[in-house]
C-alpha cells in the first residue's frame, strides 16, 4: 500500500544550494562537485570527460567496485562531491535514479550524467494535484523521459512513476525499447488506458512487476482492450500484479489462466469486477500468495441461478493461503463473507479495509484476531468503538489510516478524539497516522504525543474548516504543539482545525526534523509562514492552501528555497510583485504562477504559486494558464 | 489583518450564512480558491429553450479528439468539486454548506469508489442508508484531447456547473469578458458564462446523454431532474448544432 510515500522517503536530497554562489567552489578539488552549482557546470563537464592517467584509471576502477555497494542515494550524493574521480565513479555506478521533481532536471542532463542506471523513480505533479488544485494539462509528462531513455538506457529494468501523465504511446514505447524491462509501478498517474497496458503485457517478456496503484485509468467503453489476454502464453515471471484501479471488467478466464501459469506470483490485487467466487478460483490457483487484493468481495448475481459461494468454501481457500501477510480490496464487501478471512488474520501484517463500510460490530471479530498487524487502513464507519478494538489487539501497529466515509465538512463521523486516545494508549509503537474526523480536542492530541513518541508522520484532518477543540472551544494550537514537542522523530506533519500563528511558532521551535508540512485554512498572519521558513531547517516540501500568508511571509524564505523540493501555495494573500521578487532574487528557482483563466493577468493577486529549484530553468511545456516569472 | 480573507469567508459559512453575495469587480475576485463568489446571484431568468434532441451520429464522427496525436493523450482527472460559494435560491430551504475544491483532502479515486458503493442496496441494518452520494459523469469538450469526470452532486444549479466547467477546461475555453449587470433577473449575467471556443470562435453548446441514450440540450429540465438523468456531458461546437434552430450557449435553469 503506497497511497502516499510518507516519511518513508528517508533519503531525501540534501544538497545545500546557496543562493548567489558563483565562481569556483571552495570545496577541495574544485570542480569535483555535483552539478549543484550551475555556473560551474560547463567547467565540471569539460574536466570530467578528460581521461585520467593510467594509475588514476586503476584507482577509479577500484573505486567503482567499492561504490557499487553504496545503495542509499544520499550517501551517493555525498560520495560524488569528494572529487572529480569520485564523481565519475559514482556516476558510472549509480543504478537507481531518483528524481523527486521531474522539472528539476532535464532528461538529457540526468541521463547524460548517469549512464548506467537501470531504474528510474520519477515524481511529477505536486501532491495537491490529487485534490483538484492543479488544473488539467499542467504538465509532468512521461513522454520526453521515455523517449530519452529509449535511446540512452537499453538495459533499463525498472520504472516507478508518481503523479505523472503517461500515455498509451509512452507505454508502448517503453514496452518496445527495453528488452530487460521487469518492473513497472505507476502511482496516481493518468493519461493511459488498457491499450497501453496491453502493450506492456505483450511486449515485456521479462515482466515481473506490474503495479498500478490509484491511477486514473481511461475506461472509455469503446476503447477497452482485453489486456490480460495479451500476456505471453508460456509461463510468465510475474511476481506482482496489481490493477485495483483499472475500472474495466477483466476477462476472467484469461486472468485465471495467467495466474495458473505464473508460478512466481506472490502479489495479486484485482479490481472490483472480480467477484468473490472468482477470487476463490484465483486463490486456488495461487496458494503461495503473500499479498492479496480481494476485488469486490461480494457475489455477482449469476443469471443461470448457480448457487452463491459458500462462506465455508471461501474460508477454506484462506486456510490454504498460508503465506498471506497483506490483505486489501474489499471494494463492495458483503459482510457475510468477512469471516472467511479469520484463518489468516493472525498472520496479517497489513490490512486495508478502507473501501469497506464495515461497522464496529463487523470489524471486531476480524481485528481481534490480528495480533501481528502493523499497518491498518480503515473507514471511519467503524467508529471509536472499532478503533478501541484495534487498540486492544494490535500492539505492534505502526501505521494507521482512518478515512472518512463521507468526505464533506458537515458529515457525521463516527470517529473522534476518543478513538485517537484509545489508539494512542493501545498502540504505542505507532509511527504513522492519518486521521480524518469531525471532532477533536487538544487533550487527545496531547495524549497521543505523549504515548506515541515514535511518531514520524502525524496527519490529522479535522474536516470542518477552522473547527476548534470541540470541548474547550480553543484553537488546536496546543495539541499540534505537543506533537512537535514530544515526538522528536517527526518528519511529516499535516495540521487542521482552528489554528493561530502560535502553532507555527511551536512547529518552528520544535519541529527541527520536519521535512513535509501541509497547511490548510490556518494561521492569522505572515508570522506563521515566517516562523516555519526560518525555523524548520530541514523543510523540503511545504504545501499551503487558503491561509492568510502574503508576500512578507513568502520573502522570508528566500534563504531556504534552494534547499527545498518545492513550495506550493494556493488561495493565500500573495501578489505578483512578491512572487516576482522571489524569482528575481533566486535565479535558479522556477516560480510558476497560475490560476483562473477568468482573471486578468495583470491583476496583482496570485491564486496559485508553485516554486521549485531547477537545474534547467523554466520548462518548455508550459501551458497557457501558467506563467513563469 | 487583511479582511475579506478566505478565512473570513469560511467563518461566515460556518455560521450558516446562506446569503448570496453581490459583488462587483473582476470575476474570480482575489480571495480564496473559491474565487467565483461574485458570480452568483439568486434566481436565473427563464430563457427560451427549445427541447432539442441531438442524435449521436454527428458526435461520433467528430470524435477523433486528436487522441492519436503525440501530444498529451486523454488526460482525465478525477472530478472537480464545486467552487461556488453560497448561491442558493432564497426560496429554497438553506442548502448544506458550500463545498470547497479539494477539501477535505480525500482523493477523488476514493470518493468515487465509496459513492458507487453507497448506492448499492444496503443489506445491513447498521449500514448507512443508501442514498446516492455522488453522480459522476464524464465530460468531454470538443477540441480538448482529454475527458474529465465530475460529480454532478457537487453543484446545485446549472450556473455552478458552468463555472466549474470553465475552470476545468480553462486552457481550451475563455470567458467572454462582458461583465453584465447583476440584476436579480439574472438575464444579462448569463452572458458572463458563455463558453467560447478559443480556437474556432464558435460557442460551445452543452449537451448531455440521458438515461435513454438520447442527446439533449442542457438546461431544459429542472436541475435535480438533470442530475438524475444525465449520463455524460459533451460540450459541442456550435457548428454541430446547425440546423437545429435557436440554441442556447449558456446554462439556464428553469424555475420549478
Amino acid at each position: 500500500m503506497t497511497e502516499d510515500c510518507d516519511g518513508e522517503e528517508k533519503d531525501e536530497e540534501t544538497r545545500r544550494w546557496s543562493p548567489g554562489q558563483g565562481g569556483s567552489s571552495s570545496r577541495g578539488g574544485g570542480s569535483g562537485t555535483s552539478s549543484s552549482s550551475p555556473l560551474k557546470n560547463r567547467c565540471v563537464r569539460g574536466r570530467v570527460d578528460q581521461p585520467p592517467p593510467f594509475s588514476g584509471q586503476v584507482l577509479e576502477n577500484v573505486l567503482e567496485n567499492v561504490l557499487q555497494f553504496l545503495a542509499c542515494r544520499r550517501d551517493r550524493n555525498a560520495a560524488s562531491l569528494v572529487c572529480r574521480s569520485w564523481y565519475r565513479a559514482e556516476a558510472r555506478t549509480r543504478l537507481e535514479l531518483f528524481i523527486g521533481n521531474c522539472y528539476a532536471v532535464s532528461p538529457a542532463r540526468a541521463l547524460g550524467r548517469f549512464r548506467c542506471a537501470r531504474a528510474l523513480v520519477l515524481k511529477g505533479r505536486p501532491r495537491f494535484a490529487d485534490f483538484n488544485l492543479v488544473p488539467v494539462g499542467w504538465g509532468a509528462r512521461f513522454s520526453p523521459w521515455v523517449a530519452a531513455m529509449a535511446a540512452a538506457y537499453p538495459w533499463l529494468e525498472r520504472v516507478c512513476l508518481k503523479r505523472m501523465t503517461v500515455s498509451d504511446a509512452d507505454l508502448a514505447l517503453l514496452a518496445r525499447s527495453f528488452s530487460s524491462f521487469r518492473d513497472l509501478t505507476l502511482i496516481c498517474c493518468d493519461g493511459f488506458g488498457t491499450p497501453g497496458l496491453a502493450a506492456v503485457a505483450e511486449l515485456c517478456r521479462n515482466l515481473r512487476v506490474l503495479d498500478l496503484i490509484e491511477n486514473d485509468v481511461e475506461d472509455e467503453d469503446e476503447e477497452v482492450v482485453d489486456w490480460i489476454s495479451r500476456f505471453p502464453e508460456t509461463d510468465t515471471c510475474l511476481e506482482s500484479l496489481s490493477f485495483e484501479c483499472v475500472n474495466c471488467p477483466v476477462n476472467f478466464v484469461a486472468l485465471e489462466a495467467l495466474v495458473a501459469r505464473s508460478p512466481c506470483l506472490r502479489r495479486l490485487r484485482v479490481n472490483q469486477h472480480v467477484s468473490v467466487g472468482q477470487l476463490r478460483c484465483l486463490m486456488v490457483r495461487a496458494p503461495q500468495l503473500t499479498h492479496l487484493g480481494t476485488g469486490s468481495f461480494e457475489t455477482v448475481p449469476v443469471a443461470d441461478g448457480a448457487a452463491e459461494l459458500d462462506v465455508a468454501e471461501l474460508e477454506s481457500s484462506f486456510v490454504a493461503s498460508k503465506s498471506l501477510v497483506c490483505l486489501s480490496g474489499f471494494r463492495m464487501v458483503a459482510p457475510e463473507y468477512l469471516p472467511a478471512i479469520y484463518p489468516v488474520c493472525a498472520g496479517l501484517v497489513s490490512l486495508n479495509l478502507s473501501y469497506a463500510m464495515t461497522t464496529a460490530e463487523q470489524l471486531k471479530p476480524v481485528i481481534l484476531r490480528c495480533h501481528n498487524l502493523q499497518t491498518f487502513w480503515v473507514l471511519d464507519t467503524v467508529g471509536d468503538e472499532g478503533l478501541r478494538a484495534a487498540a486492544k489487539t494490535c500492539k505492534h501497529l505502526r501505521e494507521l489510516r482512518v478515512f472518512p466515509f463521507e468526505a464533506t465538512e458537515d458529515s457525521e463521523s463516527a470517529v473522534s478524539d476518543a478513538g485517537l486516545v484509545a489508539i494512542s494508549e493501545g498502540c504505542q509503537k505507532l509511527r504513522s497516522i492519518l486521521y480524518f474526523c469531525q471532532r477533536m480536542t487538544n487533550a487527545a492530541v496531547v495524549t497521543m504525543s505523549k504515548n506515541c513518541q515514535d511518531l514520524v508522520v502525524f496527519r490529522l484532518c479535522i474536516m470542518g474548516r477552522h473547527r476548534p477543540d470541540h470541548i474547550t472551544g480553543e484553537p488546536m494550537d496546543e495539541g499540534f504543539g505537543a506533537i512537535v514537542m514530544n515526538c522528536k522523530k517527526l518528519t511529516r506533519l499535516a495540521v487542521s482545525g482552528l489554528l493561530t500563528d502560535k502553532v507555527f511558532e511551536y512547529i518552528a521551535k520544535y519541529g527541527k526534523l520536519v521535512r513535509t508540512l501541509s497547511v490548510a485554512f490556518a494561521g492569522n498572519s505572515d508570522l506563521s509562514l515566517r516562523y516555519v521558513l526560518e525555523g524548520c531547517h530541514k523543510l523540503q516540501k511545504l504545501e499551503i492552501r487558503d491561509s492568510p500568508f502574503g508576500d512578507a511571509g513568502l520573502l522570508s524564505g528566500i534563504h531556504h528555497y534552494y534547499n527545498m523540493r518545492f513550495l506550493w501555495m494556493n488561495s493565500c494573500k500573495l501578489s505578483l510583485r512578491g512572487c516576482k521578487e522571489v524569482a528575481q532574487r533566486l535565479p535558479r528557482l522556477v516560480v510558476e504562477v497560475f490560476g483562473d483563466q477568468n482573471k486578468e493577468l495583470d491583476s496583482d493577486a496570485v491564486e496559485k504559486l508553485y516554486l521549485y529549484r531547477s537545474l534547467v530553468g523554466p520548462r518548455d511545456d508550459v501551458p497557457s494558464f501558467v506563467k513563469i516569472l | 489583518m487583511v479582511t475579506g480573507s478566505s478565512a473570513g469567508e469560511k467563518d461566515e459559512h460556518s455560521l450558516g450564512f446562506e446569503e448570496t453575495e453581490l459583488r462587483l469587480g473582476l470575476p474570480g475576485g482575489g480571495s480564496g480558491g473559491e474565487g467565483d463568489v461574485g458570480k452568483n446571484s439568486g434566481k436565473r431568468a427563464f430563457a427560451e429553450t427549445i427541447d432539442l434532441k441531438l442524435k449521436l451520429q454527428a458526435a461520433v464522427d467528430t470524435k477523433d479528439m486528436a487522441a492519436e496525436g503525440a501530444a498529451v493523450k486523454l488526460m482525465r482527472s478525477p472530478s472537480q468539486m464545486s467552487i461556488a460559494a453560497s448561491a442558493t435560491d432564497p426560496e429554497k430551504p438553506p442548502a448544506p454548506k458550500a463545498q470547497v475544491v479539494g477539501w477535505p483532502p480525500v482523493r477523488s479515486h476514493r470518493r468515487s469508489m465509496l459513492a458507487v458503493q453507497s448506492e448499492k442496496p444496503s443489506k445491513e441494518d447498521g449500514e448507512r442508508p443508501a442514498g446516492s452520494l455522488a453522480a459522476f459523469v464524464k465530460v468531454s469538450v470538443d477540441g480538448a484531447p482529454y475527458l474529465r469526470k465530475i460529480d454532478l452532486k457537487m453543484y446545485r444549479s446549472y450556473q455552478e456547473l458552468s463555472m466549474a466547467l470553465q475552470k476545468m477546461f480553462s486552457s481550451f475555453t475563455s470567458v467572454s469578458s462582458s461583465c453584465g449587470s447583476r440584476g436579480t433577473n439574472g438575464g444579462d449575467s448569463m452572458n458572463e458564462g458563455k463558453l467560447v471556443d478559443l480556437i474556432t470562435g464558435s460557442e460551445l453548446v452543452p449537451t448531455y446523454e440521458d438515461k435513454d441514450g438520447d442527446w439533449m440540450l442542457v438546461g431544459d429540465v429542472p436541475w435535480e431532474m438533470f442530475v438524475e438523468s444525465c449520463k455524460r456531458l459533451r460540450l459541442m461546437k456550435g457548428s454541430e448544432a446547425v440546423g437545429l434552430g435557436q440554441y442556447i450557449s449558456t446554462f439556464h435553469c428553469t424555475t420549478s
